[in-house]
């Protein structure tokens, strides 16, 4: 198997987990139910929970490296950060004063508030990314519009879902050619020219893929297709074992809530 | 071999795209069982057009078609994709499936089998093509190589009786195309109707025993390889050269160095000729 | 007194770091788990009617001619193509194109609101751009919010004959703040400020954006101006995409 798409490491290891012989609906499940349990409670102790057994399960199980899960954490990072930060600072005063500074133009405060406010922020988005990576880094696209269907999401939008999927690695392949071309031809040589070489690339794979897009009507017709597409679906069943990881953790999760109603109660 | 199995005939078929200039213009022939073809013809000549006439993806506005004596309308075209599978020049235009099992199946799905059915033909034409391990595998990550094999599976477990494969070659290395070779031969030994189009005359007269050669959307000739590749004028006309083994073979018989007997297809059998 | 400033400092090269790491971010997809509940659902049913009207629009195109799959499908793989590839740059720095101005003007703000949501699925499952629970969110800003301005700029300049490179610039480059303004509502209606509350909140998150957003917005104009002048040099028949029922403009 080649690993073409550097950039796509998440649709790469989704085909190799460990976690892909898990049933798929029990995952989405499993997904859904962590994801609300994590942005509907807003509580660190949950989401540091949810987090760790969610590295866990990819990791041990998953057997994706941690250093590409360490990477692949990167990707939100920024943005999670940058929404912390504004959700922190605070330009008037206000609040449990913890922190300020001024200067003639501008003040800036830190308050209590914010500051947990801030923390589970960063907590609760952490934690909800790393739901969706047990998600994707085991379940293929294909296993996901599978479960769609049982569920009676209309036929267009799955067929367009499932060929919009496919056509993806087909341009992006297009495109990593059509880029080497040009910079044998020394499209890339400073800004200006990469820029007009870059729309010159999309225009063109533009022209291209709405060519294609008639020959591949061709051949899915060729091959029988009449208005809906239909896979063969591989069959998962749930087993014991994977019952009881989820079982656990949503066991483990209520506990939490009602702990912390009872907390409220009393 | 007994009494011939005729498959597929047409009857004057022209089809015209949109633009109005014929793709196929007056095309009759007919396809026995077990027949090895080549079909050969320049770039636009109409070949890809003819390939998706007969299988029912395009509808020819004249002529008819049957399929074992039945005549196809357009209600019933459906028989053609049946019974006649193409394999495409690009991989990447037929493949669709997210996994190579998924998309072996998808065409005996289309067909309505049984699940149990469908699943038996998958695997079946998976083993035939050596690639029985690659079930989870995402087509995408594929090398070009294996992509093709990947398809030509596909055909294989739709288990129709022809099967077309168009320019088969034109993207692959060496050792794919032996790899093709073999597999179109024993194809052939199996009994299938066997349709390749390319541009290498000596693959053709390797394989073929009967020559298509289109131009312009007409059929030119149809006949035996031999008579095919011995009309001087034929092949000057569509810019076909003459397979190299016949070259030499008719150099050497100038020179009066072989013996006769029926042209040879092989090196071996050339060799056999030798004085 | 020295402390202070040590600390003022501190927090100075933060927020320095940050800005130098942050053109990193492309478009700006609001993150898994960064809205509650609440939100995520209110956002998702203000996408609904868009969303059918979208729906309804392709099925129709479907039903005239079925072929039009794999043309919507093109589109669409196109779309997330667009804005997962990285723009040239000078710093080495990475950000994308959010393509919403270009599929609107190309294919209408109807079909571009379905393409749009599976182009966010799959952003959200494949990149981990955005998320699932702030699909919604995500939908309204960039796939529904942006290229209906996109369109109707677009439109308004043709009614006024503004020249045609200008229009396609503004279409771009306005949709694409209109995106990003959109997202700073979105999230200050999450994350009101203590004191100033939502409209407070709304300024900072324009502010912290800015410095990439702004210059992004200008790219993604001059890009989508230069991506449709490429296209005009193509045959006009290529160009008839017959199935969004809408030639290329003149």
């Amino acid at each position: 198997m080649r690993k073409i798409h550097s950039y796509f490491v998440i649709d790469y290891y989704s085909y190799r987990s460990g976690l892909g012989r898990w049933n798929p609906l029990l995952k989405i499940i499993f997904t859904l139910a962590a994801l609300l349990a994590v942005i509907g409670t807003e509580d660190i102790q949950i989401a540091g929970i949810t987090f760790l057994c969610m590295v866990v399960l990819v990791i041990k199980i998953g057997k994706v490296p941690l250093e590409e899960y360490g990477r692949l954490l990167m990707v939100p990072a920024v943005f999670i950060a940058t929404g912390a930060i504004v959700v922190l600072l605070q330009f008037e005063d206000g609040g449990t004063l913890l922190w300020k500074w001024q200067n003639p133009i501008l003040e800036v405060y830190i308050t209590k508030e914010n500051l947990k406010r801030a923390s589970i922020l960063v907590a609760k988005s952490f934690s909800a990314v790393s739901v969706l990576y047990m998600l994707s880094l085991s379940t293929p696209i294909g296993e996901i519009l599978q479960e769609l269907k049982k569920w009676h999401m209309p036929s267009i939008v799955l067929d367009l879902m499932y060929l919009i999927y496919h056509y993806i690695f087909i341009l992006l392949e297009i495109n990593h050619k059509q880029k080497e071309a040009a910079k044998a031809r020394l499209g890339y040589r400073d800004w200006r020219t990469a820029i007009r070489t870059f729309a010159k690339e999309l225009s063109n794979l533009l022209i291209l893929s709405l060519q294609k897009s008639n020959t591949y009507f061709d051949a899915m017709e060729a091959r029988g297709y009449c208005g809906e597409l239909n896979f063969l679906v591989e069959k998962k069943p749930v087993t014991i074992s994977q019952l009881l990881v989820v079982g656990l953790y949503l066991a483990g999760i209520i506990f939490l809530i009602l702990k912390k109603w009872q907390g409220f109660y009393l | 071999m007994g009494q011939k199995e005729r498959l597929l005939e047409i009857k004057k078929i022209s089809f015209f795209y949109e633009q109005g200039k014929p793709a196929l213009k007056d095309v009759s022939l007919s396809i026995d069982k077990g027949e090895k073809i080549a079909v050969l013809g320049a770039n636009g000549a109409g070949k890809s057009t003819f390939f998706l006439t007969i299988n029912g993806v395009r509808v020819p506005q004249e002529g008819k078609i049957f399929y074992r004596g039945e005549e196809i309308g357009k209600k019933n075209r459906k028989i053609l994709a049946e019974h006649i599978g193409i394999v495409f020049q690009e991989a990447d235009n037929q493949i669709i499936g997210s996994t190579v099992k998924s998309e072996v199946a998808f065409g005996p799905i289309n067909q309505g089998l049984s699940i149990k059915k469908v699943e038996e033909q998958t695997i079946g034409a998976m083993r035939e093509m050596g690639i029985e391990e690659w079930g989870d595998r995402p087509p995408h990550y594929l090398s070009g190589g294996e992509k093709k094999r990947v398809t030509i599976a596909d055909i294989l477990a739709m288990m129709p009786e022809i099967i077309v494969f168009d320019e088969p070659t034109a993207s692959l290395d060496p050792v794919n195309v032996d790899m093709f070779e073999q597999v179109a031969m024993r194809l052939s030994k199996e009994g299938k109707t066997v349709l390749v189009s390319t541009h290498n005359v000596d693959f053709a007269y390797r394989f073929a025993e009967r020559i298509l050669v289109f131009a312009e959307g007409q059929l030119l000739a149809d006949g035996n390889s031999n008579d095919i590749f011995s009309n001087q004028e034929l092949l000057q006309k569509n810019h076909l050269k003459k397979p190299i083994i016949l070259e030499i073979y008719e150099l050497l018989k100038r020179k009066g160095k072989l013996a006769s007997g029926i042209m040879p297809k092989t090196l071996v059998e050339l060799e056999a000729l030798l004085l | 007194m020295l402390k202070k400033k040590q600390k003022n400092m501190a927090v100075l090269i933060v927020v320095c770091l940050l800005f130098s790491i942050m053109p990193t971010v492309n478009a700006m997809h609001i993150m898994e788990g960064y809205l509650s509940p609440g939100y995520c659902i209110a956002w998702g049913i203000l996408c609904f009617p868009f969303l059918v009207m979208g729906y309804l629009n392709i099925k129709r195109k479907l039903k005239e001619n079925k072929r039009n799959i794999t043309l919507y499908a093109m589109a669409g793989a196109f779309i997330f193509v667009i804005s997962s590839l990285k723009i040239p740059s000078v710093t080495g720095s990475c950000s994308h194109m959010t393509g919403t101005g270009l599929g609107a003007i190309l294919f209408g703000p109807m079909a571009v609101s379905i393409l749009g949501i599976i182009v966010l699925v799959f952003q959200a499952i494949l990149l981990a751009h955005g998320g699932l629970t702030t699909l919604g969110a995500n939908t309204f800003s960039m796939a529904i919010a942006g290229p209906l301005l996109s369109f109707g700029i677009y439109k308004l300049c043709q009614k006024l004959k503004i020249n045609r490179r200008v229009s396609v610039f503004l279409a771009a480059c306005l949709g694409d703040l209109f995106t990003y303004c959109i997202t700073s509502v979105q999230l200050a209606i999450a994350y009101p400020s203590m004191k100033g509350g939502v409209l407070a909140s709304i300024g900072k998150f324009l502010g912290v954006f800015a410095p990439t957003q702004l210059p992004l917005a200008v790219l993604e104009g001059i890009l989508t101006v230069l991506i449709m002048m490429a296209l005009e040099t193509y045959a006009k028949p290529e160009l008839m995409l017959a199935g969004f029922n809408k030639k290329v403009p003149e």
